[in-house]
């Protein structure tokens, strides 16, 4: 039945501007608690004037309630006040860097899939055998080697002791290798991980045995019984690597100096320029809700006991 | 897999080896020869299967049976090759005089061989249509055009007596219900034109009147077809009805084989004696006293509760979303009306999903009636003390690992109810717990295990005797004996039995096997979807079943070849 | 008493041998070079100020830079010296008793109050349950490195908070595994049995939930605990965590980052001990897992 799809797509959408709601109102308590407003997102240099215009703006002179609404109202006419850093309206601020992050973020992503994906799925397949523990030790190196200690190794190894690369900064597509690397070689390691388990638990599933009984080929077994079951869980954790992109990129950024959403945060924070933090935490929470929608929507396409028609008995 | 080409023990098959030149030609059939699976281990192998030799001749069903951990299915996936990979085989086992083991997993005489299983809803593929499932299978063994294959499949389907063949061929397993599945299987093994066609326990987790479809869909084609059929199943009885010839496996090993009718009458192994002895049989025969008629209590009994359901309604409480949208939730158990008499016990017999556990819960208090009224020595559970009437009313459950704490010993375990309570110290709980172990025939030293380290006949027993730690008036039992093996079966029923009459206690036993509950119960109540069909007495019930479906449930009862010796209750009371 | 023949009767190991059921478990060596490893850093950090041979704050100018033994260095200062000439062993000591110190109260703070609401989500139900759920949703939804970031921007970088935020980390997972569990268990015969002799609810969660999805959430707390050094050393690193003058393994590499060019080993030491750390902890927790796991037996 169509209305059952529909139905759980709309509980879905509901679930997700939910969060959005939490997540915009916890960011509101945290502003509260964090002591007066005026001097909280104005930072220190501010003048009298800006001060008055400020009060207006965001309802200081009325009850929290209040405060509350014209905040719900500010974020969704997308007025989040100005970086006093930089002297720039905050959203349009954070949005400069997004295509930066964008770039790093997927070319690191696509280097992780095409690494990742067939490393595990050969792990999974000669399970205890030689390529497994030498996959699964890349995986494990991959998880416990911090970001930030593979992107100094790579800066030393790969700028200072043979020059190829710069070591920071934003301009050409030679300053991208580096950042991609770091970022790619652990989401690798995660994606490794994800698909040899998934994997395995499908190969020794009873159907998995039952269609091997009906002698099966086993590339059929592989492409066409194993790998769609198999995908079910590996499009969770991709998709969660897609929905905390900016977070995941905040580190390797810092470090590479590259000029995306990742290194404008910690550099905001750094300098207390909160009307910018507060625009990337919404970003962010939006970020994540929006691809944990798309990737629940995905997997009534890939999973047929989710959702969709429902045909006979 | 290596598997040696040569059988290893010589012996009685070294005889048949002989005879096999004379056999191949006219007379195709399976061979096992010295069979045996192992595991192989630094410390000396571990043998799942023991040199199993057994012959099957052509067209023929031969039943092999054995409790849980004998072996069967791994010599079943021994045979179809698809046992798990660190497993090892020796022996051969000729079909057609071809031998099945030393054959690679893709040479021709591999795809005589087909093989179904016990939870046909979780060997189907569940991302795949089951079209695409079937297509597949047909393309591969037939060698067959895309659209010639889709022909094949939908006939497959039809032969399999399934409906609509069209619409099921777009339709994902998780739509269609465990039967359906079973019958696509069937389907499936069909599809690679076998001549053996090797069963798993292909019915143990199906409703009984479905249960008697599959099985006799199952003879039908063997019969079309001449296939040679190999079952493996726990039950004795369907053994006996459909099988031609009977293998019983212990621990791993071949103990008997024969006719069917030769090993129910005359057993030669201890272990077979004691499956025959633990046949279930319908209408109270094992009974030790006469049933006495009702209202005329002897003056020892007075210590049961009596129970009456009256008009009980039951609808699980919906979810907050379903209930703004407004709409009611559907009806568990419609207006149940019987009564249980202060010292009987009375068997609730329906399949699953008829509402008997939820009858159960409401008896134990843990629902509340939406509508209606359940009352315990005539006062409705709600009038009671909470814990007046938890000491009233004792559960026992259908899993007996599932109801005891895994890390908790024994002993703790059984004396917990008096020291939550507060009745005893705990010393005292405990010896008293130590008393009932032994009353319920554990030995000592059983105390001081984990629930893990004992078997399931006697976890049931440690969860009967904490159930009657606080002295219950009324036991409510959920097919307490349908997660065991069937001797263990016959051993608890029997202790049940001993108990309630000795203390004289009131029992509602819940079951979906109509042969359990016959054998412990004075009186009947059959549910069908959420209502009261058909109540009465044990003996009457049985002899003359009015609605259709306690007819459809007393007629997929197996009976066995040999009449006489296991349908004692049917025949003798419908023709007496 | 009736002779039950059942073959498992035979095959249960005696009670004794109730902690090694299944295969023999032997210690490979990589297992054993974590415990190895772990011990060091255990008693390395529990005797922190008798070992090191400097003041953590101690400069000396004349030995700036120096390199470590096996680099041509002096035996005065084993692991070299940084920057302004502080002993690197010594720091290196400080900073493995701060990581581990953090780590631990941030694991156990996460594991209690993750727990403590995933039972109460259980067992209240109703809005209680759709509030912590919602929680977990949301807190699921915002990545922990963003709402630590906020959370320093707006408060600032002291220890005490430093400490709560990263022991905000991971609750979600604990409240969500022991909900799960809880539910799933409650459905038990063990617990409904319990029920049914009117034991009240703490005493059933204390003595029949609890010990029966202990392990799993152990199984957790070891998947952690290495994520919490390294969100801990990442912060630091970013100079958002742990400040100067106290030193920590994240804050050390951040400032070798400087002489990468010169003095390498300022940044790489640091970096090492953090990877064999988190690589120690992992290969434990597979260990304890494959013990543990109900799945796995």
């Amino acid at each position: 039945m169509i209305t059952r799809y529909v139905t759980f797509v709309a509980l879905k959408i509901g679930r997700a501007l939910l969060t959005l709601l939490v997540i915009a109102t916890l960011t509101f308590m945290v502003l509260q608690m964090a002591g007066d407003p005026v001097t909280v997102l104005l930072g220190p240099d501010a003048t009298d004037e800006m001060i008055r215009g400020f009060s207006e703006r965001l309802g200081l002179d009325r009850s929290i309630a209040a405060q509350y609404g014209l905040y719900l109202a500010n974020i969704v006419r997308g007025e989040f006040g100005m970086s006093f850093l930089h002297a720039r309206d905050a959203l349009d601020l954070v949005m400069g860097h997004v295509s930066a992050t964008l770039l790093l973020s997927g070319t690191a992503l696509l280097l992780a899939l095409a690494i990742g994906l067939p490393l595990g799925a050969y792990a999974a397949i000669r399970h205890g055998g030689t390529g497994d523990t030498i996959a699964m030790t890349f995986a494990v190196l991959g998880y416990c080697i911090p970001n930030f200690f593979l992107a100094i190794l790579l800066m030393l190894l790969l700028s200072i002791q043979w020059p190829l690369f710069p070591t920071a900064g934003g301009e050409t597509l030679r300053h991208l290798v580096l950042p991609a690397i770091t970022l790619g070689t652990s989401a690798a390691a995660i994606i490794a991980r994800f698909t040899r388990s998934a994997l395995l638990e499908v190969l020794g599933s009873r159907y998995m045995v039952a269609a091997r009984s009906r002698r099966i080929a086993p590339w059929r077994l592989l492409v066409h019984h194993a790998l769609p079951n198999a995908a079910i869980p590996v499009v969770t954790v991709v998709g969660f690597m897609v929905g905390g992109m900016i977070s995941g990129s905040i580190i390797v950024e810092s470090v590479f100096a590259w000029p995306g959403i990742g290194n404008l945060l910690v550099n905001s924070v750094a300098n207390r320029d909160i009307p910018v933090v507060q625009v990337i935490v919404l970003l962010s929470g939006a970020t994540m809700v929006v691809t944990n929608l798309v990737i629940d929507i995905l997997y009534g396409w890939l999973d047929p006991r989710i959702g969709r028609r429902r045909h006979a008995a | 897999m290596s598997a040696s080409p040569q059988p290893i023990i010589a012996g009685p098959g070294h005889r048949r080896q002989g005879e096999r030149a004379l056999h191949v030609m006219k007379d195709a059939h399976l061979r096992l020869n010295g069979l045996s699976v192992f595991l192989p281990d630094d410390h000396g192998d571990k043998h799942i299967v023991q040199d199993v030799s057994l012959n099957v001749p052509h067209g023929e069903l031969l039943a092999l049976i054995g409790e849980s951990g004998s072996g069967k299915s791994m010599t079943c996936s021994a045979l179809a090759g698809i046992l798990p990979a660190r497993m090892r085989v020796q022996g051969t086992a000729l079909l057609d005089g071809v031998d099945l083991l030393a054959a690679p997993q893709c040479a021709p005489s591999r795809s005589s061989t087909a093989i179904i299983f016990q939870n046909p809803s979780q060997c189907l593929n569940p991302v795949r249509t089951i079209g695409f499932q079937l297509v597949e299978t047909v393309r591969m063994h037939r060698g067959l055009a895309k659209r010639q294959a889709r022909t094949a499949a939908l006939d497959a389907l039809s032969d399999v007596g399934l409906d609509g063949p069209e619409r099921l061929m777009h339709a994902y397993p998780h739509q269609l219900s465990g039967g359906m599945n079973q019958r696509v299987m069937i389907a499936l093994a069909l599809a690679t034109d076998p001549r053996l066609l090797i069963a798993d326990e292909p019915t143990s987790s199906l409703d009984v009147t479905t249960q008697r479809q599959i099985l006799d869909l199952l003879e039908d084609l063997r019969r079309q077809r001449t296939m040679t059929v190999l079952m493996v199943t726990h039950d004795l009885s369907v053994a006996l009805e459909r099988a031609d010839r009977i293998g019983v496996l212990h621990d791993g090993r071949l103990v008997e084989t024969g006719k069917a009718g030769q090993v129910l009458t005359a057993p030669q192994h201890p272990f077979t004696r004691r499956l025959v002895a633990a046949l279930p049989k319908l209408g109270g025969a094992q009974r030790s006293i006469a049933p006495d008629t009702v209202g005329n209590e002897p003056a020892n009994m007075p210590q049961g509760a009596s129970l009456a359901f009256k008009g009980v309604t039951f609808r699980y409480p919906q979810g907050r979303l379903a209930t703004l949208i407004g709409r009611p939730a559907p009806l568990t158990v419609t207006n149940i009306g019987f009564e249980i008499a202060p010292g009987k016990c009375v068997g609730l017999i329906g399949e699953s999903g008829s509402g008997k556990s939820t009858l159960a819960r409401l008896a134990l208090g843990f629902e509340t009636p939406s509508s209606g009224q359940v009352l315990v020595d005539g006062k409705p559970i709600d009038d009671w003390p909470r814990r007046a009437y938890r000491q009233a009313v004792q559960p026992i459950f259908q899993d007996p690992h599932d109801a005891l704490n895994p890390s908790l010993r024994i002993l703790d375990q059984v004396a917990e109810p008096l020291t939550v309570q507060g009745l005893a110290s705990r010393v005292d709980a405990r010896n008293q717990a130590m008393e009932r172990l032994e009353a319920v025939g554990l030995p000592v030293g059983i105390a001081s295990r984990l629930p893990h380290q004992i078997s399931g006949g006697q976890a049931q027993r440690v969860v009967i005797a904490r159930a009657l730690m606080l002295r219950p008036r009324l036991l409510v039992a959920d097919e307490a004996v349908s997660a065991l093996d069937m001797t263990v079966q016959a051993q608890i029923l029997t202790l049940l039995r001993d108990l309630i009459e000795r203390e004289g206690l009131s029992c509602l036993f819940v079951s979906h096997d109509l042969r359990a509950v016959s054998t412990l119960c004075d009186r009947l109540v059959v549910l069908y979807r959420g209502q009261v069909v058909e109540q009465g007495r044990t003996e009457h019930v049985i002899a003359r079943p009015e609605h259709p479906y306690t007819r459809r449930l007393l007629s997929a009862v197996p009976k066995g070849r040999n009449e006489q010796h296991v349908v004692t209750g049917v025949e003798e009371l419908v023709f007496r | 008493m009736q002779p039950e023949t059942d073959h498992q009767i035979a095959a249960a190991p005696a009670p004794d041998a109730l902690v090694a059921t299944g295969s023999p478990h032997r210690w490979t060596i990589a297992q054993i070079g974590a415990a190895a490893w772990l011990a060091l850093c255990v008693f390395l950090a529990l005797f922190a100020d008798l070992l090191s041979p400097y003041d953590l704050t101690a400069i000396d100018l004349r030995a700036r830079m120096e390199p470590p033994v096996l680099l041509g260095g002096s035996w005065a200062h084993p692991l070299g010296t940084d920057d302004l000439g502080r002993d690197m062993f010594t720091r290196l000591v400080h900073s493995i008793r701060i990581s581990i110190l953090v780590a631990i109260v941030g694991t156990l703070i996460g594991a209690v109050i993750g727990t403590a609401l995933g039972f109460l989500a259980a067992q209240v139900g109703g809005l209680v349950d759709d509030l912590v759920m919602l929680l977990v949703d949301v807190q699921a939804a915002l990545p922990f490195m963003i709402i630590a970031l906020m959370l320093i921007a707006l408060f600032g970088t002291s220890l005490t908070l430093f400490i709560a935020i990263v022991g905000i980390y991971g609750w979600e997972r604990y409240a969500r595994i022991a909900r799960g569990l809880a539910l799933s268990a409650r459905e038990r015969g063990y617990v409904t049995a319990a029920r049914a002799y009117d034991a009240p609810a703490i005493h059933i969660y204390r003595r029949h939930i609890l010990p029966n999805v202990a392990s799993a959430l152990i199984v957790n707390a070891t998947l952690n605990f290495p994520e919490i050094i390294l969100v801990e050393s990442a912060l630091s690193f970013l100079g958002l965590g742990i400040q100067p003058p106290m030193s920590s393994l994240g804050n050390m590499l951040a400032f070798g980052r400087e002489y990468l060019l010169s003095a390498w080993w300022i940044a790489v030491l640091p970096g090492l001990v953090i990877v064999l750390t988190a690589l120690a902890v992992s290969i434990l927790g597979d260990r304890l897992r494959d013990r543990l796991d109900p799945k796995l037996k």
